[in-house]
């Protein structure tokens, strides 16, 4: 197994609501991230998954050191960033760069495109000639020709906006790149063009992706391992084959069983998950998913189960893992 | 008969340098009782002729052309009063974003109950009952204690079925559902989705489901039509649109999701983008990207015709015989491609 | 499409000539005005326009109470006008720019802090602050002009700050962000380009708004002392005669009319041109 190029230990960052005008005092939190340890193995591409809600843009944002944690510790080879002030955080950010999920806003509407695919480097004291040089490189590497380089974002559309910010992404050279639902606001067509693009650029390059997404049939297919996320925790971090094949977790079984079918004639009766998404701020004691989970004990609601193993690379924060799994009869697609 | 027929729908946008064509002649029917899928990614004008269809176009937008019969009468050509009788009573519509389209400073019992003040003479007391009972019929946990609560209050998944309450109190024979589904998460998702397929059973109503999802698609559609840059491609049953897809378009979109009973070392991807509207090609729009194209496509101007009673398409090639039946799929795309 | 019955060119055609028109005449008014404004001649006082019957053409526009050329004081006004004006919007814009940026960017102490300082003095009445000043250091176009500019800093600083915080917020400057931008370059390179065209309609705004108090403290006799010509002072010369010599106060009175407009005219035009979204009221 590759070695580790990220490792993060019981990360979290709550956001604090406050109430008063005059003297304001803190009446609760929102437990966005609540304690989370993961590992990015260098080379591989990691998939983060969850709906609204999950954290998973925050763990993301936290793991670039976008926003500061409430505690934990986040490891790029071996160097702790949530230890860092500002100005040494700044001299890390060439390791480590985001594609966004906005290809509309995350482009600013008046610059060219190589003065954006250059910033990067100019931020970080490049020279111009160079910087230059590198940013039709980068664009040519992307896909779009040399000849758009002095074109705004406005005369491209979506898909071609995201490459432009893949190029950016790539700018400094990073070892790891986070992709905040990189597709998920293009047209269908469009997606599997970038999602190649991100694929070809990772063998070339020798890149690690975290790679955030609600969209599993993306994660089935670009995905090495996947953890899955639910209000604030990771429930079940697995290989992709183990997880699609036989996913431990109730909440993980309820996800797959919610994507919509590929075929009409793969329709089967429902199995719904009941409930709706609860709301964060509102967590109690217990399993977060005991509410909604169809097959939760008192142990569920007062003991909250920690992320143990339950294989080699398969790991499930869950107090009946192992009874479910081996009622696992059904096929999973 | 159709209970819904649209023939030759075409609606424009006024701009600054002429009218851009967003819907061109759409034909396509609505059986009484089954789920029609109406599938396009953007640019298409599946979202604006569905907005037609009720007329809710507004300037710089305009309808310029066509036929919308239901009922034994041209909705299109109805006075707004007519109009107006029709919206929210014989056909409603639900729309993507739950919350702009709530008013938000309005309860949400009040809203249910509006339609039934409108649009019927029963008194306000027989209209809350209608509306809570509609309430509790969609799914809303404690109906009653939430009649006063406003959309902002709930969760989206929540404010979603409200809307759908609101179009439904009245039991129209046709709902219009645009992107319903698609600002919620996965498993709120299926939730709307299977208390939409539900509802449909129980009330007998026909569904135009607005989509770019094939997945929502194969999962509650009877009969698909597949829209590409203001024109309807291909129509057909569901199953034939997956199994006996008839045109490159339709199968280009069912191609480049991803499949989950196996694992390609790449997806394959359409080359080019979606056609800016005020440069179209003269013939079939696809063609730019279409791996079959032949150089007659571009010129010949494109018809949807119908291969068999339930099965049309537009594209020439697969109507001469050219291209068999289901179209293949291309190999993947070469990188950078 | 449908445009109102005065279309955004329009009103920046004709708003903008106006403002050119009268900017021309203030930089060429030694040339254009037929006598010197401050010559006065006591045997040619109180002459009425050249359209009264007891009119006279060596002073077209008749002349006031110590026989100076109304035309030539209206002309030689329009100079303190624009300068007053433009000079006082650029001095409140700068300030109020940069503060509001500044809140908006940093947040914490400095954004309480500064709004807090920009609520306290929307609380307090311009004319007060105006009489305050004027009275302590006396009139001068400089006084002015640092009055003007003191009094008018908050209404950009308010609509700055709350700018800077949504475009803070845009994916953008995140990315910004992750290339390890500094909150300088940030403000700098990502948040003022954006600010430019709100930047360019306020201050066009406020030009007139300023002219405007200009001349409601000169009309008040905090303006710059007589005999300088200003329309502010025109009016108040004027307010004595207003029946026996109404001309006096009426011509600068419409004159200053007329360039508010114009300039309310170029404000708004530029405000459609530059985000056709927002229609109506400011």
């Amino acid at each position: 197994m590759a070695e580790p190029l990220v490792e993060i230990r019981n990360l979290a960052k709550h956001f604090p609501i406050t109430k008063g005008i005059v003297r304001r005092r803190q009446v609760s939190e929102i437990r966005a991230v609540d304690g989370i340890d993961l590992t990015i193995h260098s080379g591989e591409t990691l998939a983060l998954v969850g709906e609204s809600g999950c954290g998973k843009s925050t763990a993301g944002r936290l793991i670039l050191g976008l926003l500061p944690p409430t505690d934990g510790a986040i490891l790029h080879q071996g160097v702790d960033i949530a230890a860092m002030n500002p100005a040494q955080l700044r001299q890390m950010r060439s390791r480590f760069q985001m594609i966004f999920q906005d290809p509309f806003g995350s482009l600013n509407p008046r610059m060219t495109v190589r003065d954006l695919i250059a910033e990067p480097l100019k931020i970080n004291g490049h020279g111009k000639a160079e910087r230059l040089e590198k940013a039709d490189a980068l664009l040519e590497a992307v896909g779009l020709g040399a000849q758009h380089a002095t074109r705004y974002p406005h005369e491209f559309s979506g898909g071609q906006r995201q490459r432009i910010g893949i190029a950016r992404a790539l700018a400094l050279g990073p070892d790891l790149v986070v992709a905040d639902e990189p597709v998920s606001a293009l047209d269908v067509s469009v997606q599997a063009q970038v999602i190649n693009l991100m694929q070809d650029l990772q063998q070339d390059l020798g890149l690690t992706y975290l790679f955030i997404s609600h969209d599993l049939g993306i994660v089935h297919h670009i995905a090495d391992r996947v953890a899955v996320m639910y209000l604030g925790r990771i429930v079940e971090v697995a290989t992709k084959a183990a997880l699609f094949a036989s996913p431990a977790h109730p909440y993980t079984r309820a996800l797959l069983d919610a994507i919509p079918v590929s075929r009409p004639d793969q329709r089967r009766p429902e199995r719904a998950l009941s409930g709706d998404l609860p709301d964060v701020a509102s967590v109690v004691g217990g399993c977060r998913f005991a509410p909604r989970c169809p097959f939760a004990t008192d142990r569920c609601r007062t003991e909250d189960p920690a992320l143990r193993d339950l294989a080699t690379g398969h790991s499930v924060a869950c107090h009946h893992a192992e009874a479910l799994r081996a009622d696992n009869s059904k096929p999973r697609i | 008969m159709a209970l819904l027929n649209i023939s030759g729908l075409t609606t424009v946008f006024e701009t600054a340098t002429g009218p851009v064509g967003a819907v061109d002649g759409a034909s396509f029917t609505l059986e009484a009782g089954e789920v029609l899928g109406l599938v396009g990614e953007s640019g298409s004008g599946k979202s604006v002729s569905a907005f037609s269809i009720l007329r809710l176009i507004n300037p710089p937008g305009k309808i310029i052309g066509g036929r919308v019969e239901f009922g034994g009468q041209d909705l299109l050509s109805l006075a707004p009063r007519q109009m107006r009788a029709v919206r929210g009573k014989d056909i409603s519509m639900i729309f993507q974003e739950p919350l702009s389209s709530l008013n938000p400073v309005q309860t949400i019992g009040a809203q249910v109950m509006e339609p039934l003040l409108i649009h019927t003479s029963i008194g306000k007391r027989k209209a809350r009952d209608r509306a809570l009972a509609m309430l509790y019929r969609v799914g809303i946990p404690d109906a009653e204690s939430r009649f006063d609560v406003y959309p902002h209050q709930l969760s989206g998944g929540l404010r979603q079925r409200v809307m759908i309450a609101l179009a439904l109190v009245c039991e129209p024979k046709i709902l219009i559902a645009d992107e319903p589904t698609t600002a919620l998460d996965v498993t709120i998702q299926a939730q709307i989705l299977a208390l939409l397929k539900d509802l449909q059973s129980e009330l007998g109503m026909a569904i135009l489901l607005i989509t770019h999802d094939l997945g929502v698609i194969a999962e509650v559609a009877d009969r698909v039509a597949v829209m590409y840059a203001g024109q309807i491609v291909e129509s057909a049953p569901v199953q034939a649109i997956f199994d006996d897809t008839a045109h490159p378009y339709a199968a280009a979109l069912i191609n480049s999701i991803p499949d989950r009973t196996r694992q390609a070392r790449r997806l394959i991807a359409v080359k080019g983008n979606i056609p800016d509207p005020r440069h179209l090609p003269p013939g079939c729009r696809f063609a730019p990207r279409c791996g079959f194209a032949q150089p007659s496509c571009v010129t010949t101007v494109q018809k949807l015709t119908a291969l068999d009673p339930t099965h049309a398409t537009a594209c020439m090639r697969v109507q001469a015989g050219e291209l068999a039946r289901p179209i293949p799929t291309l190999t993947p795309e070469l990188p950078h491609g | 499409m449908k445009h109102s019955m005065f279309g955004k060119k329009l009103k920046m055609r004709l708003g903008g000539g106006i403002v050119i028109a009268v900017i021309l005449m203030a930089i060429f008014a030694p040339l254009l005005a037929p006598h010197d404004p401050y010559d006065q001649d006591l045997m040619s006082r109180l002459i009425p326009p050249f359209w009264n019957a007891q009119g006279d053409w060596t002073y077209p526009l008749g002349t006031d109470n110590f026989g100076r050329d109304m035309l030539s004081r209206l002309i030689y006004g329009s100079r303190l006008s624009i300068t007053v004006g433009v000079a006082a919007a650029l001095l409140a814009c700068t300030m109020g720019t940069i503060l509001g940026m500044w809140a908006g960017y940093s947040g914490g102490y400095a954004e309480t802090a500064i709004m807090r300082l920009a609520d306290a003095q929307l609380a307090f009445p311009d004319i007060l602050l105006a009489i305050l000043i004027v009275a302590a250091v006396g009139g001068s176009a400089l006084n002015l002009i640092l009055v003007l500019g003191l009094s008018g800093w908050t209404v950009y600083a308010r609509v700055m700050y709350n700018m800077t915080r949504s475009i803070r917020e845009r994916p953008f400057v995140e990315a910004a962000v992750s290339h390890g931008a500094r909150s300088a370059y940030i403000i700098r390179q990502h948040i003022f380009p954006q600010l430019i065209p709100v930047l360019t309609v306020v201050a066009t705004l406020q030009v007139a708004q300023m002219i405007l108090q200009e001349t409601a403290l000169s009309f008040l006799g905090l303006g710059l002392p007589p005999p300088t010509a200003t329309w502010g002072n025109m009016l108040a010369e004027g307010r004595d005669r207003m029946w026996a010599a109404p001309w006096i106060s009426n011509l600068s009175g419409v004159a200053i009319i007329i360039l508010v407009w114009g300039i309310n005219m170029l404000g708004n035009g530029l405000r459609e041109h530059l985000d056709p979204n927002q229609r109506g009221r400011q």
